[in-house]
């Protein structure tokens, strides 16, 4: 499940377009704004929704946004991938405000998980959101980031700390305890199958 | 058999990464993009100030060149007043003289004032000047 090359070639190159964006936003160019919030944000707004965020997630993508634009310049040239620091600033924006607001993020977490959204909910993923959104947090958050929000393995280990063959092997474990969560929730249901069947 | 498992269900997770990801592309909030302009007009204030008050340096430098005055010019010959229309002739009533009485002078002796022995001061030497009954004997015709 490793990246391939030419991904990881289209990671960088994106990563560098994406830089260059960060520095005209931050020298105050709409344009360049509008282009890195068109590229960044669905897949990050999308992750803070299936990690809990509800109805919050486009107001804690903008809080990262603007926390981007007011970044100062030392900061933003160290940055190695804008994708990877938004949606770690993401995941701890989330984190900070699950731990303000307890009762009321469990009460979104439990709405997202009750209601998954799957806009194109095609009948092969139907049950995955709701599958993820059980997993422990920070498999979920793995999972989430990797698959919805698109980062690769390198930018997974620069948004969340840790070393690369690290980030790896706690995918394989999530996607491993993904799997067996869903056999467990199938098996009931092809019990009752069988049973009507025989 | 669970590694073949896994790499299928990560498509499956990527596949739904993607429906999410792009199932409505949202529009930049407003307060963003004002934040993104209140910068921009923030950073032309911070390079433009400094740049408008260097060229208002050299606008008033330029100005006040232009309007200063021109250099005099050259000064023309000098009517000399005759010496004898600004100086008393010789023996002629001064405000230095006039009202000393030489024989006051004579009277004092040159210690000074008061009655002391002391020597007079080496500046104090108003010399013997003519009397005041002189002068205008001289002078005022009779």
């Amino acid at each position: 499940m490793d990246d391939a090359p030419a991904q990881s070639l289209l990671a960088a190159r994106r990563d560098e377009v994406e830089r260059h964006l960060l520095r005209r936003m931050q020298a105050g160019d709409e344009r360049a704004a509008r282009e890195l919030w068109g590229a960044l944000a669905p897949p990050l707004i999308a992750f803070a929704r299936c990690a809990g965020a509800g109805a919050g997630a486009e107001d804690a993508v903008q809080r990262v946004f603007v926390s981007l634009l007011k970044l100062p310049r030392r900061h933003a040239d160290a940055i190695e991938s804008v994708r990877a620091y938004a949606a770690g600033a993401l995941r701890n924006d989330l984190a900070n405000a699950a731990r303000s607001d307890s009762r009321r993020a469990a009460r979104e977490t439990a709405a997202v998980r009750t209601a998954p959204r799957v806009a194109a909910s095609t009948d092969d993923h139907a049950e995955l959101p709701a599958a993820v959104a059980s997993l422990h947090d920070d498999a979920r958050d793995l999972l989430l980031l990797k698959h919805v929000a698109g980062l690769t393995f390198d930018q997974l280990a620069i948004a969340l700390g840790e070393p690369r063959t690290t980030i790896a092997s706690r995918h394989a474990a999530a996607v491993g305890a993904l799997r067996a969560l869903m056999e467990a929730a199938a098996a009931p249901t092809a019990l009752q199958a069988a049973g009507r069947l025989s | 058999m669970n590694h073949e498992n896994d790499v299928a269900l990560a498509r499956r997770l990527d596949a739904m990464g993607r429906d999410l990801a792009h199932a409505e592309p949202p529009a930049p909030p407003a307060a963003f993009i004002g934040a993104v302009a209140r910068r921009r007009t923030a950073r032309r204030l911070a390079f433009g100030a400094p740049a408008l008050a260097a060229a208002g340096l050299v606008l008033f430098w330029a100005v006040r060149v232009q309007v200063a005055p021109a250099p005099a010019p050259t000064p023309g010959p000098i009517a000399v007043t005759p010496r004898a229309q600004t100086e008393p002739a010789h023996g002629a009533p001064t405000v230095a003289n006039l009202g000393r009485d030489a024989s006051n002078v004579d009277r004092f002796p040159t210690g000074g004032f008061g009655g002391s022995m002391d020597p007079a001061p080496s500046s104090y030497h108003p010399g013997p000047s003519p009397a005041l009954g002189d002068i205008l004997r001289e002078t005022v015709p009779r």
